[in-house]
């Protein structure tokens, strides 16, 4: 047995033992809970920050993390033409919470969305950044405990979102001054 | 799949709606927030956000079957902020219009601290 499964089977041998443990792992793991949320603080960041440079700073890293999450997800989609995992559900004894996906278990897409996302923001924002990525693990961990995914595929979907937001951000950089060109004309509509 | 689609934009327009009332609260942006006091913009963003994040938290003990694919998930995100923000503005400046005057000393959502969006933008493109 490969350190990955063995490390899946003792996350995952977790699971099942303590209910409230197991619901709220539930929540966390599903599609939409983590990047709702992640999208959520996006929002924030654009409208809810004081500071005029911070602001200008944290609405690029919103447009980076747009960038990133579809960049990454298109990423995930080209791997998963070539490469096909079978889930951990479908060759272990799994303590399964969730539904089954039928897509490749390698890379994880929804991990590497939150990570491009929380990434993204790390890097422009520190504080909102390291919340981000309390949840992008949190909800790294919660796909493993409830059966979904490989440890293995969520560092492969993590490595994927962080590396396509650093590019990103790098990219955003060379652009200039044309990503603040268009914060300018935003703002010319009070929207930025 | 119909019904799950309109689930999931409801829940992200009531989230979006709230998130920006806090923002406006946190952001002393008077002219985007439906409130005269900050307080009660928090409480409302603490009524709409919780209980759209406990819906996606909820979701799949109550839709155990139902998976919106992430092509439309992103779609549907997209079309749930846009109507929230569009909504957000056209609230807000139709409650505040009367108690916010005077034209926008800056540029940018720092004019919402003084007058609503549709002032500003009258004030910009020539009706005032």
């Amino acid at each position: 047995m490969s350190p990955d499964e063995t490390l899946f089977l003792w996350i995952n041998g977790l699971a099942g033992r303590l209910f409230p443990l197991d619901e709220l792992l539930k929540g966390i793991a599903n599609d939409y809970f983590i990047i709702v949320s992640s999208c959520l603080v996006l929002l924030a960041l654009w409208f809810g920050t004081r500071d005029i440079r911070q602001r200008e700073a944290n609405q690029k890293a919103v447009i980076c993390a747009s960038g990133s999450l579809g960049i990454a997800n298109g990423i995930v989609k080209i791997c998963n033409l070539f490469y096909f995992r079978p889930r951990p559900f479908t060759e272990l004894p799994v303590n399964l919470l969730f539904y089954q996906p039928t897509d490749s278990s390698f890379p994880a897409n929804s991990t590497a969305v939150v990570f491009a996302i929380a990434i993204a923001v790390f890097l422009a924002d520190r504080k909102a950044g390291s919340l981000l990525l309390f949840l992008a693990f949190l909800f790294g961990f919660a796909r493993i405990y409830v059966g979904v995914h490989y440890p293995s595929d969520i560092l492969g979907g993590a490595a994927i979102g962080a590396a396509t937001a650093f590019l990103i951000f790098r990219l955003i950089r060379f652009l200039e001054p044309w990503p603040s060109k268009f914060l300018k004309l935003v703002r010319k509509f009070y929207l930025a | 799949m119909a019904r799950l689609a309109l689930e999931y934009f409801g829940l992200v327009f009531l989230a979006c709606v709230g998130v920006l009332q806090a923002a406006a609260a946190y952001n002393g942006l008077k002219g985007l927030s439906f409130f005269g006091q900050r307080l009660y913009g928090y409480l409302f963003a603490a009524f709409t956000v919780g209980p759209a994040l406990l819906g996606f938290f909820t979701w799949n003990g109550r839709n155990p079957t139902g998976v919106i694919e992430g092509k439309e998930q992103f779609g549907f995100f997209m079309l749930g902020l846009i109507a929230a923000v569009v909504f957000t503005l056209a609230v807000s400046s139709l409650l505040r219009s009367s108690l916010l005057q005077g034209n926008p000393g800056h540029d940018g959502l720092d004019a919402l601290r003084e007058v609503t969006f549709f002032k500003a933008l009258r004030c910009r493109f020539g009706r005032r």
